[in-house]
Formats: C-alpha cells, structure tokens, sequence
C-alpha cells in the first residue's frame, strides 16, 4: 500500500521558503506554519491529519470541540468505520486524537482575524499571531446575522457579542444572555462578575456544555435561568431597556435588562473572521471553490459546509479536508499534479 | 508623521489584546485607555463612537469601532 510517508521520502530537500524561518519579529508572539486550518470539526480535522501526515507543520485553531454541526450532534451511526452510535463530539475528539498524533498541534481559539490575500496569511487570535502558508478554512456554517427584532439597531447600544470585551459596561445592572452553546456558558458566568444579575435564556432545556460549566451556571446565586423560552424581541429606544420572551407554554414577560449578549446559531457560512474582505462566494453565499477546494484567493481552502453541500455529511466534510490537503502538499512542495495517494 | 492613536479597551476582551498586538507588530506607539477602571474615559469613548463596546481606535480623530484591520490599515497608511 502506498502511503503519503514515501511523499515524504522523495521531498527530503524540502524547506520553508528563505527568509520566513526566522519570521518571528525576535518577540515570541508570531509562530510559522505550513498550513493553519481554521475550524475543528470533520473538514478540519481531516485536513489536518493529511498535511501533518505529510510533514508539513499544521495548527488548527478550534473556537470550541462543541461549536460546530457534528460537534452538536447526539448520536451517529453512519460514520464509514466508527460503528455508533456515538456522540458527535467523541468521534471529534478520535479524528483530532489522530491528527495529532501525526504532530499537528490542536488550538482551541477563536479566530479574529484572517488575511487571505497576503501569503504567508496572517491569523489572529486574541493571544497569537500565526503566519502560514496556506489557510485552510472549515469553519462550516452555523453562523448567523442578527435576526431578533432590536438586535442590529441596538447593536453596541446594550446589544453585544462579547461579554469579556463589554462585559465591564454593565456592571451592576441586569443583563441577559441568549444561547445554548458553550460560549454562552462561559460569557454568562463571566457577566456573573459585573452584572447585578445575569437571566440566561435557553430555548431548549439543556445546553452544549461540559456537565461542569452548566452546573456552575445553574447554581450560581446571580443567574436566573429560562429554559423552553423565545426571546420575542430586544427592547429600547437609544439603550437597551429589556428584553420580551416568551416561556414555553407560559405568557410574554419583560425582563428590565440593560444589556443582551447574543450567542445563537444560524445556517450562513462563518466568515466573519475575513473582516468584510471574503474570497468570492456562490449566489447562494456559500465560498466558491474550484475543484481542489481552492477559493479565489490562491492559497485559501474552503472545505465542509462552508461549500454549501446539497447534502451535510460529516463523511463529505472529511473528503473535502482530504482533497485540499492534498492540494496544499502539492503546491508547497512544488508539484504541479496530485501524486495519487492511498 | 503618523497621527496619534488611542485604543480604548478592556482587560479580558479578546479583540482588544489582538487589535494592541497588531499594533505592537507594526511598530505603533498608542495609547491604551481600560475603560473599565476609566469611567470618565469611558463616557468619552461612548461620546466618540456612539456605542459601548470595545475595543474603540481614535486614530488622529478617525474613529474605528472593533478591530477592523483593514480600517487600521486604511488610517494608518499600512497595506
């Protein structure tokens, strides 16, 4: 059987470009990279495994093992080889065990910026500073515009996205904080230290998070928790004034909050990292990639429901991770096909 | 002669710390202004950018809301 292990053997000579191997500005805080794949989950992941495989330095940068489609899923049983059922993220937690185990390095970090034009791309998160190569991106699409009624007005105005950056604003003051991820959990039990009270709204009646973060959620002494619950609408003029819900089976109440911290899920591609500057995408708003899962800016992957699949398979995410790691092996090490591996 | 900048921030804010390290990595001196130990400070960055959150870049009396690169750049003359 040939393996991508006797790729490694005919590129002996290969070697970062010159001039970049010592690209750390001399403080530490700058790390080089041949791929950076954004997004933990199927696509990633599998990306990641085949660049690592192939010896080429790989990070992935993951905001959460819980955040993305599969990671939320309860129960598979249609997974090629990993007989089920098993919970999403556990069958997360073996490709990633994988993927390091071939020397990938596994960060869980929310990317906040990402500049595809340049090469090597530059990659920020709020503790680092990553150059790569190439980006491979497979971030997949649970992301959301605003879409409560009052959100997009009062956006900045009591409405925000990130309790550590604005938390501070509210101190004293009742909030609330709309999700059921585990950003959501964690932003609440942060909000725990400014506001006067924190009302978490779930519509479901259980979050996606360890047991141990929810518990320390739902018994801290300053959080109120609405399960089965709809916000219906995010009140106020110029500020924040309250927030209407609505309890399953109950009646619409108003909670006197004087800021909302959103963290819900949609269906658009997450991008948001691009800053506005995004690779070209399809009529659908999905990225647009050519066959090795290239986007328009030479040296960006997209890969997973990022595509915008007719279908949404874990299984489908996964071959795309494949095909762009082969293409990013290719194109670093200077060949101009796919040498066919197995 | 670059314009002056201030960024307004807090402590734990992701943004902020990424947005101060770009601009650390590009060799711009800025001021960095906690709003959250600042209250005055913080009713002017709620004056300036009409909004309460951070982080808040004043570059040379440009306001920039977040950590929006390529406004950055745009101010700062960087490409």
């Amino acid at each position: 059987m040939l393996e991508l292990g006797s790729l490694i053997e005919s590129n002996d000579g290969w070697r970062l470009p010159a001039g970049e191997a010592g690209g750390n500005g001399g403080d530490g805080d700058a790390t080089h990279y041949d791929v950076a794949v954004i997004g933990g989950g199927p696509a990633g992941l599998s990306a990641a495994l085949y660049t690592a495989r192939a010896g080429l330095r790989t990070i992935v940068l993951d905001k959460s093992p819980y955040a993305g489609a599969l990671g939320l899923t309860d129960k598979i049983e249609n997974y090629p080889g990993v007989p089920g059922p098993v919970r999403g993220v556990d069958l997360l937690k073996t490709m990633r065990d994988q993927a390091l185990s071939f020397g990938a390095v596994y960060i869980q970090e929310t990317v906040l910026s990402a500049d595809g034009r340049t090469t090597p791309k530059e990659i920020i998160t709020a503790s680092r500073t990553i150059r790569a190569e190439r980006l491979i991106v497979a971030t997949g699409s649970l992301g959301r515009v605003a879409s409560l009624p009052g959100e997009e007005r009062l956006l900045g105005r009591g409405v925000s996205y990130c309790a550590t950056c604005d938390g501070a604003f509210f101190t004293g003051q009742p909030v609330a904080v709309v999700g059921e991820n585990e950003e959501a959990v964690e932003e609440a039990l942060f909000l725990t230290r400014f506001a006067r009270k924190v009302h978490f709204i779930v519509k479901g009646h259980t979050v996606r998070a360890s047991a141990e973060l929810t518990a320390e959620l739902r018994e801290h002494p300053r959080v109120t928790w609405h399960e089965r619950t709809r916000v219906k609408e995010i009140l106020g003029d110029t500020r924040v004034e309250g927030i209407r819900i609505l309890p399953s089976g109950g009646s619409e109440e108003i909670l006197p909050v004087k800021g909302v911290f959103v963290y819900l899920q949609g269906n658009r591609p997450i991008l948001d990292f691009f800053q506005g500057d995004v690779p070209e995408l399809t009529p659908e708003g999905y990225v647009k990639v050519n066959e090795e899962m290239e986007t328009s800016f030479p040296g960006v992957f997209a890969v997973g429901d990022l595509t915008g699949k007719r279908v949404r398979q874990a299984v489908l995410a996964a071959a795309d991770g494949v095909l762009a790691a082969l293409a990013v092996e290719r194109q670093l090490r200077g060949r101009e096909k796919i040498r066919a591996a197995w | 002669m670059r314009p002056t900048v201030t960024i307004y921030t807090t402590p734990t804010c992701p943004h902020c710390q990424a947005a101060k390290r770009y601009l650390k990595e590009r060799g711009v001196p800025f001021r960095d202004v906690d709003v959250s130990r600042d209250r005055r400070a913080a009713m002017e960055m709620v004056r300036k950018s009409g909004q309460m959150g951070v982080p808040v870049l004043d570059i040379g009396g440009r306001i920039v809301i977040g950590f929006d690169r390529a406004r950055i750049n745009g101010l700062l003359g960087f490409h």
